[in-house]
């Protein structure tokens, strides 16, 4: 058996390039924005005997060749045919991933969809039944958590032993493409065409969240306490100058200290580099 | 006819059109389509750009194209 060839895509920000680097051990630069990932990097590794190939395509929220990080993902997908395409899905907000999910799935390419981040989707309150997704879709799914080992093994493990082929769109996707190759024979105008197709999209999101997801009551999050009070519009400039104004009475008040044995000068000559 | 623009915050309200811009085909890309019901967070604290909701995810928008969305009150 010859070299697996696996694709990772994604909407920005779903984990992909952790998920690549817990696969291949490499140490590409993660970040917690949208964008770290500009070119596609490629890795390999060893599992039960095969040897595949990884490769961490950048994120994108659609594939409409409209920004070259689209364009990197498109040309991949159709020039180098991977064995597998994986999905990588951040189930926490899994509506809005969905989208280029339908898309890859209108281009049939080798689909497996990956439900990551499970732990977070659960604390906002959202069940998701791999089971109805898989179903509903016509493609295997698989749940992980992002960095842990367990979640790599399991999906080294799907790469290895799941056959692609097996898998077809469901009818209810077939359906969905009839109806777009539909509009697109109406030779509309470029944008009320892409109206439609956008529509339908998000019609079969619809469905499938109906028919696979049940979104109970998210906790509130930490993060949207803070920023109620830091992006107050009235507090919120008041609230910056007093956290500079801390900053700089801090860096005086130790940089002041006679008795502090850093002083910023010989700090600075000791860590300077000689010559 | 009201724009997203106008919508204060705490109002819901549902998308009838996108006027042509650069942004329209992402914006559509995105959810921002006919018939979707927006919610108005809040603007940010220089007040360019608004936040909104729709379809379970969080957006911000700067205000000069939240002008090319044609809303209604969302009842």
């Amino acid at each position: 058996m010859g070299l697996l060839s696996v694709a990772l895509t994604g909407n920005p920000n779903t984990g992909k390039s952790t998920i690549f680097n817990e696969l291949t051990g490499a140490k590409q630069k993660i970040g917690n924005w949208p964008g770290v990932t500009v070119d596609k990097k490629i890795g390999y590794i060893n599992h039960a005997g095969r040897a595949i190939s990884v490769v961490d395509l950048p994120g994108t929220y659609s594939i409409n060749s409209r920004s070259p990080e689209e364009k990197i993902v498109e040309n991949y997908l159709m020039d180098e045919k991977p064995d597998i395409v994986v999905n990588v899905v951040d189930a926490a907000n899994i509506e809005r991933n969905l989208f280029l999910t339908i898309q890859l799935l209108e281009q049939r390419v080798p689909l497996l969809l990956d439900l990551n981040m499970m732990d977070e989707a659960k604390a906002h309150g959202i069940e998701i039944s791999a089971r109805k997704l898989g179903d509903f879709l016509g493609m295997p799914v698989v749940e992980t958590v992002g960095r842990s080992r367990a979640s790599t093994q399991k999906l080294l493990a799907v790469f290895t032993d799941t056959v692609m082929s097996d898998y077809t769109n469901s009818d209810r996707i077939e359906e969905h493409i009839e109806k777009i190759d539909d509009i697109r024979a109406q030779g509309l105008e470029h944008e009320a065409e892409e109206e439609a197709v956008i529509g339908l999209r998000y019609g079969l999101i619809d469905d499938i969240m109906t028919a696979a997801v049940v979104k109970g009551a998210a906790k509130p999050m930490l993060s949207h306490k803070i920023d109620r009070v830091l992006a107050h519009s009235v507090f919120s400039l008041p609230l910056l100058f007093l956290m500079i104004y801390g900053v700089f009475e801090i860096t005086f008040y130790l940089g002041s200290d006679s008795r502090s044995q850093i002083c910023s000068m010989d700090f600075l000559a000791r860590i300077w580099p000689h010559g | 006819m009201m724009t997203l623009r106008e919508a204060r915050p705490g109002m819901k309200v549902k998308i009838i059109a996108l006027a042509p811009s650069e942004l329209k085909q992402r914006l559509m890309s995105l959810g921002l389509i006919k018939d979707t019901v927006v919610e108005v967070l809040r603007p940010a604290p220089l007040g360019d750009p608004m936040a909104i909701a729709l379809r379970s995810y969080k957006l911000s928008l700067r205000l000069e194209d939240a002008e090319k969305i044609e809303v209604r009150v969302a009842e």
